[in-house]
């Protein structure tokens, strides 16, 4: 189906009750529009070969734009649909990807009791929920495992969860703060989905009996906010071998403000029970955002990330990311970015095991130049 | 007497009034109050009816004494009331131009909320909360 009929047909279901509604449909979005330029360089060496490559390149992009469509059915209800256009996208010349995001409904009847239920992106630490909204975001190329576009480099589903069918949240105020929760369930992981009609005559569903479990609590004191989350699920490792690996993750969070600085840090960790003792599938990733604002239109912010991956060669002996930033606001809708990465990845005589039997070494270095605008409409 | 009447009368002009529409039930509210629906934590009043929130376009005194009682400065509460309003959990503060605008807009809307000062205050609004 064309993107205009969908966007249409959403337009329709959303306002076919106009005349009995006692909230109008609001529809609003956002885009970014970048420029970067990366320098790559790559080098493999092992006991037969030494390859060594480089590339650089430029681009102007579209990195992202949404179109949300938000209706309050009543006082206690409310509709929304979030549709999401990436990498420039075109149908005709295969650009891209376009995706339905979040398709749910809520209940909230008072701040303990939210449910949500249908497609939603639920609540895992502090990022999770907001990764992709670039104009709140500071970042052009966002903490590593919230960076879809190195999703060939990692498996960013391995360390979040990105979607979710039903959640129950709420938060209760305590003295001086706030108690927050959450609590949801989703499908288990992208791997399960079904992407060939000939299996079962139905795409996007979910062939295993397996789910994803999670849940989030935490605190908000005044400017200062912290949390603790966990998923339970099935890492999809069957073409390696090692069947469906029971999988989870924690998390923790912290956000502050104070005199004008701002922290955010986050760390997370997969663990996995497989049953061969050689192998390890377990991953961490922790990152740390510094950030000022140096007028109420000016901000700059430098980020520390980590990330480590037993797993895949090239992130076993960790990869470390450092971002130096800034933005402008020259009106409330519009922000404009720019940003230097440095990702840096050396691993050195990896031991053989039952996956990769030679030793080799891998250095990684990837520097890049970002420009960028943000446009909330 | 004169001396009563000109501080009574600088005293009204350096207060600003957090008023409402008068279709809110609630009479007068309380800082906390204020700061919990200005940072988005609630969202509707007593009876179940959704609150509107409008604040001011422009950075003024009026706007500065607002802030200051919310604890919060204009960054914090711009990224706060993004992450709200993209993440489907509350509406942004609708925005108007001037104090007039601001006084037309509340008592235009069901379950409004605003500010301005004192001395623009009018009969067709209630007064929430003041800020000495």
């Amino acid at each position: 189906m064309r993107i205009s009929n969908v966007v249409s047909v959403a337009l329709l279901l959303f306002s076919g009750s106009l005349a009995t509604a006692q909230d109008q449909l609001d529809v609003f979005g956002y885009f970014q529009v970048n420029f970067s330029r990366r320098t790559e360089n790559q080098e493999i060496s092992t006991a037969l070969f030494k390859n060594q490559t480089g590339k650089s390149f430029n681009s102007f992009s579209v990195q992202q734009a949404n179109i949300f469509l938000r209706k309050n059915v009543n006082s206690d209800l409310t509709a929304w649909l979030n549709l999401e256009l990436k990498n420039s996208y075109s149908s005709e010349r295969n650009w891209g990807a376009y995706n339905l995001e979040e398709a749910w409904i809520k209940y909230k009847n008072h701040n303990s009791l939210n449910i949500k239920v249908g497609l939603l992106i639920p609540k895992f630490n502090n990022l999770n929920e907001v990764k992709n909204r670039t104009p709140y975001l500071p970042y052009i190329f966002r903490p590593l495992v919230y960076e879809s576009s190195i999703s060939e480099l990692l498996n960013i589903g391995d360390y979040i969860p990105e979607r979710a069918y039903g959640q129950v949240y709420g938060s209760v105020s305590m003295s001086g703060g706030w108690f927050d929760y959450a609590a949801f369930v989703g499908n288990s992981e992208s791997e399960y989905i079904n992407d060939q009609a000939t299996l079962t005559g139905q795409t996007g569903i979910d062939t295993t009996d397996f789910v994803t479990l999670g849940a989030r609590m935490g605190m908000r004191l005044g400017k200062i906010k912290f949390g603790i989350s966990g998923t339970l699920d099935r890492d999809n490792q069957t073409e390696v071998g090692l069947g469906d690996v029971k999988r989870t993750r924690i998390g923790t969070d912290l956000s502050l403000s104070l005199a004008g600085f701002t922290f955010e840090g986050e760390y997370i960790h997969v663990g996995h029970s497989v049953d061969s003792p050689n192998i390890s599938l377990d991953k961490q990733f922790y990152y740390g955002t510094l950030g000022y604002d140096f007028t109420e239109h000016l901000f700059g912010y430098v980020t520390y990330n980590y990330i480590e991956d037993d797993f895949t060669p090239q992130a076993r002996d960790g990869i470390d990311a450092y971002y130096v930033g800034a933005g402008i606001r020259p009106i409330d809708s519009v922000v404009i970015k720019a940003q230097f990465i440095y990702i840096g990845a050396k691993t050195s005589s990896l031991p053989p095991n039952e996956v990769i039997p030679m030793t080799w070494d891998f250095d990684l270095t990837a520097k890049q130049i970002s420009l960028a605008t943000s446009v909330f409409f | 007497m004169l001396l009563v009447m000109l501080i009574t009368a600088a005293k009204a002009n350096s207060q600003v009034a957090v008023i409402g529409n008068k279709s809110i039930s609630e009479k007068s509210l309380s800082v906390e109050t204020v700061r919990e629906i200005y940072t988005l934590n609630k969202q509707q009043w007593a009876n179940g009816s959704k609150i509107t929130v409008f604040n001011l376009r422009q950075k003024d005194d009026t706007k500065k004494r607002l802030y200051k009682i919310l604890g919060r400065n204009s960054s914090e509460l711009r990224k706060l009331w993004i992450r709200y309003q993209l993440t489907g959990e509350g509406e942004a503060p609708l925005a108007a131009s001037t104090e007039q605008e601001m006084l037309d807009k509340v008592t235009a809307t069901q379950g409004a909320i605003g500010y301005l000062s004192m001395e623009k205050v009018t009969p067709a609004v209630n007064v929430l909360f003041i800020i000495e």
